[in-house]
């Protein structure tokens, strides 16, 4: 079967990245799975990472 | 994939056509206007529901259902139809597809359907078909173009896109940091006037929040907070409204806005400063992408190692230390960081000043409806608070706009009308605030300020709390693009040097006589895609700027091969070359022929060319089996192509005889041994004495090869002996033996000194006379084939070492040390 696309793999680096660094890791779950979306939606990204960080 | 069996009706100049070609390489050749393209179109049309052709530049006029069919069968799509036998996975599957439905594909049996499609996904990026104008796309494109190009092929689109997207967010982020930076400067500046302090600072306030409160008989508080400024006090008199001024808030206001005018020309400056700033970071593309650059110089630093060796194109620097050098650039780029940083500040500045100025003006405004006071020059009012808005939104995102050539046509030094502020604000409110007097008592003054006080606290609350939220989010959004571009770019950079590493093995594989130190370089710089290619050592250039058409076109067959590689992952075995080496020289023909053979074992290839020799060399080569060699002969508009599975030459010759025909037979085998021998005395390095003319005949030929090949069989006969391979020796002396018996019968020994067994009178023969001559030279032949992969004899010269050869078949079975 054909392989992850390079798409994919773009998006698996940047969670991997996002998830490891101080300032993104709170929201990187979600930022990931908004990213990975078929049809992205700006004002949904910039909500994520528009969160406040107080728990 | 491979493709076993091919079927097309009614699709481009093809009326009704059937190959079997077993899952093998084939070649189509023919003349032009034969109707070989219809084959690559067919199995365009079948694996990815488009024929390449029919679109691109130039081709707005074509459409699939209009031109993808055959001219008579416009009227009657459901007759076009493509169906091929495939093994998909080690699955037989037949598919089909039709003109008049293209995104239909049917699949027996059905239960194979995603399987199938799974696999024409990859053929969606057309990775199946190379043709010479692919050829060109990939390397005379310009960088911007051609990583457009691979983008596609690479499907990045969509990272593009949201790459864009995060760029907006970022911006985005900025600007909200600045309005929310603004706006919390404002709230302070509304607390300096209501408090009529020298500054803000929350100690300041609180000592004087606690001096009002004392005059109203409070006790001191030690926290502000917006609860608390009021706390056990009570209620004096009539709360004054929130929006009303007072005498001093109002006067504050005045010279809060005096003071901003008069920084006049310190504005002005600021904004001639960033004009300057932003048009030398519009003139130069690094200062724009420092971050990429950055980058760059800094991977550079940490893999250039001692011996001053440039990770990317593998040169050693000889200009100095190369980690000095890359250590200036890396300052050099600092630059554009600090220029960038320069902007932000000087522009954020402006819009502070911009901001607090129209927040004086307004409250002003204010002042002046409070005490009944119409408005002089409303008109000049408004507009003034237009350059305002325009100005203070203009400062959000300079750099933008100025690129974008949005930047305001007003000047801001038409803000900056003291005597219009003076006339129309400053003097009449003056002149109302005498008038008014002090009616009020202090206590009644400190409990309104208070009040105030209440709100602004709250409000000056809410600007930090959305500030320190603006600077997450900025800090976010930037935090996001710098990891998305390194993601991007670590995996861009894993498939780039993967590719390039095949490209480079495959173009020295066709060039092994010239540039077996030939480099190349990919590199992702920002949007671009950089390519390019060694040229004899001389250094790195584009790959159409020095090399010749024909290094060209084997570089373009090199990266589609290393893209395949990586893109199809092999799944897509079927690869449809289509006349792609009409500039390559018939030397550099054989490698790309060893090419395929060596490299690809596991590819179909659907070779089509109008060159007979290059089908021919296919064959020869071992490339393509005689079987698969399909022969268009012919073309017209009512029968399609009239085509032929190209026979062996000896059942030809054989069919001649059978009419009697001496002379066709006869020319025949001319025609081919010529053929025949000319490519033995190429790969043996057989010894023709030099014409000027640079044409020789089949005696020369045929008499210099089987020289050469008694000279080879005698040096390997004795290279056996040395190595002590006393059984080989034997097994060789007594093929030689064979061997020269079937020379003689040949007569090719006699040509020169006997006319009466020369080629010439062939055609003079009788039937009975010329068939043992055909028996000779078929015998001959297959002294040069191997009897196992039938592939002709080559002999291997050892790189650097002359007296190093060896001759070899495709399969190795032989394998003679024939060196001196």
């Amino acid at each position: 079967m054909v392989d992850k696309s390079v798409t994919e793999l773009i998006f698996d680096k940047f969670e991997e990245f996002s998830s490891a660094d101080d300032i993104l890791k709170d929201v990187s779950k979600e930022l990931s799975d908004a990213v990975r979306k078929e049809k992205k939606k700006k004002e949904e990204i910039s909500a994520i990472l528009k969160k406040s960080n107080e728990k | 994939m491979k493709i076993y069996e091919l079927e097309i009706k009614n699709i481009r100049g093809i009326k009704s056509i059937k190959l079997t070609l077993d899952g093998k390489n084939a070649v189509v050749f023919g003349p032009n206007g034969t109707g070989k393209s219809a084959i690559v179109d067919a199995i365009d049309f079948l694996l990815s529901q488009k024929i390449c052709r029919l679109t691109g530049k130039g081709t707005q006029s074509l459409s699939l259902k209009e031109h993808g069919c055959h001219v008579d069968s416009r009227e009657n799509l459901k007759d076009t139809v493509v169906k091929a036998n495939i093994e998909i996975d080690g699955k037989k599957v037949i598919i089909q597809r039709s003109i008049n439905k293209p995104a239909e594909l049917k699949v027996e049996p059905k239960e194979h359907t995603k399987l199938v499609e799974s696999y024409l996904a990859v053929a969606s990026l057309g990775q199946h078909i190379l043709s010479r104008r692919e050829i060109l796309k990939y390397i005379t494109a310009e960088e911007g173009e051609r990583a457009k190009e691979i983008q596609l092929l690479l499907d990045l689109s969509e990272i593009e896109n949201l790459r864009a997207m995060l760029v907006k967010i970022g911006n985005e982020a900025e600007s909200e940091l600045k309005i929310k930076d603004s706006s919390l400067r404002i709230a302070e500046s509304d607390i300096v006037n209501l408090l009529s302090v020298a500054a803000f600072s929350e100690a300041i306030c609180l000592e004087k929040v606690n001096e009002l409160r004392k005059k109203l008989g409070g006790k001191e508080i030690f926290e502000l907070q917006e609860e608390k400024i009021k706390e056990g006090l009570t209620p004096h008199l009539t709360d004054a409204k929130k929006e009303v001024l007072t005498k001093e808030q109002i006067e504050n206001y005045i010279n809060e806005a005096k003071n901003i005018l008069k920084k006049e020309e310190e504005i002005v400056a600021k904004i001639d400063q960033l004009v300057l700033l932003m048009e030398e970071i519009k003139k130069e593309v690094k200062l724009k992408q420092f971050s990429v650059y950055k980058r760059l110089y800094e991977t550079g630093l940490s893999l250039v190692t001692q011996e001053n060796i440039c990770p990317l194109c593998g040169r050693k620097w000889t200009e100095g230390d190369f980690r000095n050098y890359l250590d200036g650039k890396t300052k050099e780029i600092e630059i554009g960081k600090e220029k960038q940083d320069k902007i932000t500040g000087l522009s954020s500045a402006v819009k502070t000043d911009i901001d607090l100025l129209r927040n004086d003006i307004d409250n002003l405004k204010n002042g002046l409806l409070q005490f009944g006071v119409s408005l002089k020059d409303e008109q000049v009012i408004k507009s003034k608070f237009e350059i305002f808005k325009q100005w203070s939104e203009t400062m959000l995102s300079p750099f933008e706009l100025f690129e974008a050539g949005k930047w305001p046509e007003i000047k801001i030094d038409e803000l900056f009308d003291e005597s219009f502020f003076t006339a129309s604000f400053f003097d009449p409110l003056k002149e109302a605030l005498a008038k008014s007097g002090d009616i009020l008592s202090e206590k009644q003054k400190a409990w309104d300020t208070l009040t105030k006080m209440e709100d602004k606290w709250k409000a000056y609350k809410t600007g930090i709390k959305n500030k320190s939220q603006a600077v997450l989010y900025k800090k976010r959004a930037d935090a996001s693009l710098i990891y998305f571009e390194k993601a991007r770019n670590l995996v861009l950079e894993g498939i780039y040097d993967a590719v390039k590493s095949n490209f480079d093995k495959y173009y020295k594989t066709i060039h092994s006589d010239d540039e077996t130190k030939f480099a190349s370089k990919i590199s992702h710089e920002g949007p671009a895609l950089k390519f390019e290619v060694d040229f004899y050592g001389r250094g790195m250039f584009p790959p159409h700027a020095l090399h010749s058409e024909g290094h060209q076109d084997s570089m373009g067959l090199c990266l589609f091969f290393a893209l395949n590689d990586y893109l199809t992952k092999n799944n897509i075995q079927t690869v449809v070359l289509d006349d792609v080496v009409m500039s390559i020289d018939a030397n550099h023909r054989r490698d790309i022929c060893k090419l395929l053979r060596d490299f690809f074992p596991g590819k179909q290839f659907i070779i089509t060319t109008h060159d007979t020799a290059w089908a021919k060399q296919l064959k020869t080569e071992g490339v393509v089996a005689q079987k698969n060699m399909v022969h268009f002969v012919n073309w017209n508009v009512d029968t399609g192509p009239v085509f032929e599975f190209d026979k062996d030459l000896w059942d030809k010759i054989k069919e001649s005889l059978e009419k009697d025909d001496v002379p066709a037979a006869a020319a025949r085998l001319r025609r081919e041994a010529e053929f025949f021998f000319e490519n033995v005395c190429d790969f043996l390095y057989a010894k023709i004495p030099y014409k000027g003319t640079h044409q020789w005949e089949l005696g020369e030929y045929a008499s210099a090869a089987v020289s050469a090949l008694k000279t080879i069989i005698e040096r390997a006969i004795k290279n056996f002996r040395k190595a002590k391979q006393e059984d080989k020796a034997k097994e060789l002396e007594s093929f030689y033996e064979a061997a020269k018996g079937i020379i003689a019968k040949s007569n090719i020994e006699q040509w020169a000194v006997n006319a009466e067994v020369h080629y010439n009178k062939w055609a003079n023969l009788t039937k009975k006379d010329f068939a043992p001559v055909v028996e000779a030279f078929k015998e001959l032949f297959k002294l040069f084939e191997c009897s196992k992969c039938h592939g002709l004899l080559i002999m291997e010269r050892g790189v650097g070492d002359a007296n190093t050869k060896t001759v070899v078949c495709n399969c190795r079975n032989i394998s003679w040390n024939v060196g001196e």
